[in-house]
């Protein structure tokens, strides 16, 4: 029964009394289009090509280690996304949380014993999301790029902080000699063992990824992150969903952080200083800053930047520098975006709506100015 | 009184941009607002939807509103379209109109991760309730198309379906035909006159002479942020003061 | 008492040399639009700079000044160069992201040129300190106060007095009108590269006699400097100066007071709360477009 457009306007009052009702067009058939792809193939042959590659392709020690650090920063990664990509707030302080998640599941480990590392976990999650809700509470008023610097504050605080705290952090700052982990009985001794483990945590994190994806807090953090005033006058509860993603990406890292501390059986803050958080930019950059994969595919990269490199190990920095630069100059989209342009242009298919998120762009809004940038809309 | 606000004031700095502006809009009343550039119109519509701060006192149909909060404006029912069209840059026209709907049910954390099935229900029911509202503006055909590259004059219709899709009480439109041709303008005055009778109050804030006479009851005139006159609209345009503020822009425009 | 003047004279040296960084930043912002986040190395390269001419070119201590801060202004020139004019067209974060990854890169190749070990640089003043109300002052600290005050005076007389500091902030407020009414926007930039570049080196030589000095001292003091910046809202050099000497004030009298260790920490937790309290920081405009 569609709305007829002529109808007398006393029978529209008649019908909808103060308020308008939404009448029921003929397109109650179709539903949200995208959603209806109940389809998780992608994340199924992903994780099994992994499953099966991986093991066969990392033979030694080292690219074993490499494996399960790649997917311990790649966890970490989709938390940055969540944060940054999704909500659209530059934090500086993701591996301070992963530090301190990192200190959280050892110092559990460590006084209860290895077979209490999901309780370690949990802890892990628990201290740094609710440490960033309250953060990310305080610092909800404020734009894009005084949040970034007040992040780094606390990234900085915090970190000097856990350094003078020994009887949590260990002494010099350094626990270690931590256990490798046991769930019910059954312990991760060998490096390819932790990878089972971490991989399961990575495709649990992306299975809860497309989750969000695919439901109304994608549209509410976008609409948040593109034009907060517009969208809280349409009701969208931005504050809310911006500082819970904020709590979800920051426990991400903190998962993150006790994984490595279990990969590397140390947890020391200096292994989580400006060099890996600038790292992390470059995977979420390199990835692609329009979905999850990204920074799982950014991490890959950035994992394997000192393997290549082994003996120019002192170019290092020039190199990551040098790569930034690239990265935002040449491939806005990353590496997962243009893979999706090519994959549209090769199926003939239009690349999906996503050119107005150009990386360039996203970051464009973190800028500072005298003036407050809310009003744009308002002011029309 | 469907919606009572009193003694509006809103300051910049040391500049008072609106003075202490009171205002009463009727269920099924179209309330004009006219007044030269820079007579706050624009301001006294942020003020009621709480996109600036300001003091006074809000009433919507008996319960006082809190001013300066977006969303408690929303909550109230008062529903606004902006000067120049908004579209989030990468949604699909479809996308647009969902922001505003007014069913939240299920779409946080808890309906995304644990309880899907309840997610999915309300998010079938907003779809519909955003697609009625497309096709009340007569743009249902359009819906998944990407919403920045459709023609200006669509992009306002897809504002004001963003609005009705929130089951408004008020409507606050603010220049709504700057820009459409005069077929859209008549188009626009034909959908802004059904929405009226549906029982909805309506603030309008436009320029065209014509648009505010064929669908005003009353009209409010603004001057450098102070009301000068108030009235159905020949009373006004009648009024020396309202012909004073306006010579000046008469002659420019 | 001894303790508090002692404190205090540490506090306005660093505050000093934090109104240098921040300054630095600022003048820079208000004329390019850009938020360099080399800035912090390029006063370690500053000071790296000057030891390399002392210990190599084995120049005396106030010619390797010299040399640090001339060969920063041609820095900065460079970086205006090759980072901002082949980026002008794009939006400014791309520059600022840019600025980074220079800083990246700064920091690898001061660590490839004269290797990752903390070096020393000698002070003109020797170890001469300065007995005063019970208390020993370095007196290197009481150069840089004086060197910094002339500085800084000399900075915002120009600004504010000057035709090019008039052609600056005409380039800020507004900068296409600016171009319409001849200002010249490239001989400003670079200018302004170079000017920031320089402030830059200043610090780092004005600082480096105090303590070893290692490739990342540069960045923690820019750091450090962003709690004055924002207190100055990005918009007032009077506001971020005074903001810096006041935070190096507070960092070590606070600090040495109440809660040592933690001293480095206070300026940012001084930042935090204002951003916490006042988003737009404490002397921006509070502007609306409406």
């Amino acid at each position: 029964m569609t709305v007829p457009t002529d109808t007398p306007p006393a029978a529209h009052a008649r019908r909808s009394g103060r308020t308008l009702s939404a009448s029921v067009g003929n397109r109650s058939g179709t539903g949200p289009p995208v959603y209806r792809e109940h389809r998780y193939l992608t994340w199924v042959v992903l994780f099994a090509v992994i499953a099966v590659a991986a093991p066969n392709l990392a033979t030694g020690q080292a690219d074993q280690l490499s494996l399960n650090v790649w997917l311990a920063y790649g966890i970490a990664g989709v938390g940055f996304y969540w944060v940054f990509g999704l909500a659209g707030r530059f934090a500086f302080c993701q591996t301070f949380m992963m530090a301190m998640g990192g200190y959280m599941s050892a110092w559990i480990t460590l006084k209860l014993g290895p077979n209490w590392f999901l309780v370690g976990v949990l802890g892990a999650m628990a201290v740094t999301g609710a440490i960033a809700a309250v953060i990310g509470l305080i610092l909800s008023r404020a734009q894009d790029f005084y949040f970034a610097i007040g992040t780094l504050a606390v990234s900085e605080v915090g970190t000097v902080i856990l350094t003078h705290t020994t009887s949590f952090s260990g002494a010099d700052g350094s626990t270690v000699g931590i256990a490798a982990p046991e769930i019910f009985g059954y312990a991760f001794n060998s490096y390819l063992q932790m990878f089972w483990l971490s991989l399961a945590v990575l495709a649990v994190v992306v299975l809860f990824a497309i989750f969000l994806e695919r439901s109304p807090v994608r549209r509410h953090a976008i609409a948040g992150r593109e034009n907060a005033t517009v969208a809280r006058s349409g009701g969208v509860p931005v504050v809310k969903v911006q500082v819970m993603l904020f709590a979800f990406g920051s426990m991400l890292g903190g998962v993150s952080g006790a994984l490595l501390g279990s990969i590397n059986s140390t947890v020391n803050v200096n292994s989580f200083g400006t060099s890996l958080a600038i790292g992390i930019f470059l995977m979420l950059f390199i990835g692609g800053i329009g979905s999850a994969w990204g920074p799982i595919v950014g991490a890959a990269f950035y994992v394997a930047i000192p393997q290549v490199l082994s003996s120019l190990a002192q170019y290092q920095k020039i190199v990551y520098g040098a790569l930034l630069l690239a990265v935002i100059i040449a491939f806005p989209e990353g590496l997962v975006g243009a893979l999706r342009n090519l994959a549209a242009r090769l199926t003939h298919r239009r690349p999906p709506v996503e050119p107005g998120a150009t990386l360039v762009e996203r970051l464009s809004s973190v800028l500072p100015t005298g003036k407050r940038r809310e009003n744009d809309a308002a002011a029309g | 009184m469907l919606l009572q606000a009193d003694d509006i004031s809103v300051s910049f700095g040391g500049v008072r941009a609106v003075s202490g502006v009171s205002a009463a809009c009727e269920a099924g009343e179209l309330l004009g607002i006219i007044g030269p550039n820079g007579s706050g119109k624009t301001t006294f519509l942020n003020a009621l939807t709480g996109v600036v701060g300001s003091k006074g006192t809000l009433t919507v149909d008996g319960a006082e509103v809190a001013l300066g909060n977006p969303t408690r404006s929303y909550d109230a029912g008062l529903l606004r379209v902006f000067q120049a069209p908004q579209m989030f840059p990468t949604f699909t026209v479809l996308e647009n109109v969902l922001v505003s709907s007014r069913d939240q049910a299920s779409s946080g954390f808890f309906g995304s991760w644990v309880f899907r099935p309840g997610m999915w229900r309300h998010e079938r029911e907003r779809w519909r309730a955003a697609h009625a509202a497309l096709e009340r503006v007569g743009l249902d055909d359009i819906a998944d198309e990407r919403a920045a590259s459709m023609p200006y004059g669509s992009q306002r219709l897809i504002e004001l379906a963003r609005a009705i899709n929130a089951a408004p009480r008020v409507l606050l439109l603010d220049e709504p035909s700057a820009g459409l041709n005069d077929a859209e303008t008549a188009n626009l005055a034909d959908l802004i006159s059904s929405l009226r009778a549906d029982g909805l109050g309506i603030l309008l804030v436009d320029h065209k002479i014509d648009f505010i006479d064929r669908l005003c009851d009353r009209v409010v005139v603004l001057e450098l942020g102070e009301k000068i006159a108030e009235g159905p609209p020949t009373e006004v345009w009648a009024d020396a003061r309202v012909m004073d503020a306006y010579l000046g822009t008469v002659a420019d425009a | 008492m001894a303790k508090f003047v002692a404190l205090l004279a540490s506090g306005v040296a660093y505050g000093a040399i934090l109104m240098l960084v921040s300054l630095g930043f600022v003048v820079l912002f208000k004329a390019t639009g850009i938020v360099n986040f080399a800035q912090g190395d390029l006063v370690t390269l500053g000071a790296f700079v000057a030891f390399w001419a002392g210990s190599s070119l084995g120049l005396p201590i106030l010619a390797t000044y010299v040399v640090a801060i001339v060969g920063l202004f041609f820095c900065g020139v460079i970086i205006e160069r090759i980072a901002y004019v082949p980026l002008r067209k794009r939006p400014p974060i791309v520059v600022v992201i840019a600025t980074l990854a220079v800083s990246v890169m700064i920091e690898g190749l001061i660590e490839l040129w004269q290797g990752s070990s903390p070096k020393n640089l000698p002070s003109p003043v020797g170890t001469a300190v300065w007995h005063v109300a019970g208390a020993n002052i370095a007196m290197q600290r009481v150069v840089i106060v004086i060197v910094s005050a002339v500085a800084v005076t000399a900075v915002l007389v120009i600004f504010k007095s000057t035709s090019i500091g008039r052609q600056v902030r005409a380039l800020a407020s507004d900068g296409e009108t600016a171009q319409l009414y001849g200002v010249r926007t490239r001989a400003v930039s670079v200018g302004a590269f170079g000017v920031s570049a320089s402030l830059a080196a200043l610090a780092g030589v004005l600082v480096a006699p105090l303590s070893a000095i290692d490739v990342t001292f540069g960045f923690a003091l820019m750091v450090n400097s962003f709690s004055a910046v924002v207190l100055g809202g990005f918009v007032s050099l009077e506001g971020t100066a005074a903001a810096a000497l006041g935070i190096g004030i507070i960092q070590q009298v606070v600090g040495g007071y109440f809660l040592p260790g933690y001293s480095d920490t206070l300026p940012l937790i001084v930042m935090f709360v204002v951003i916490a309290v006042r988003p737009q920081g404490l002397f921006a405009l509070r502007s609306s477009r409406l």
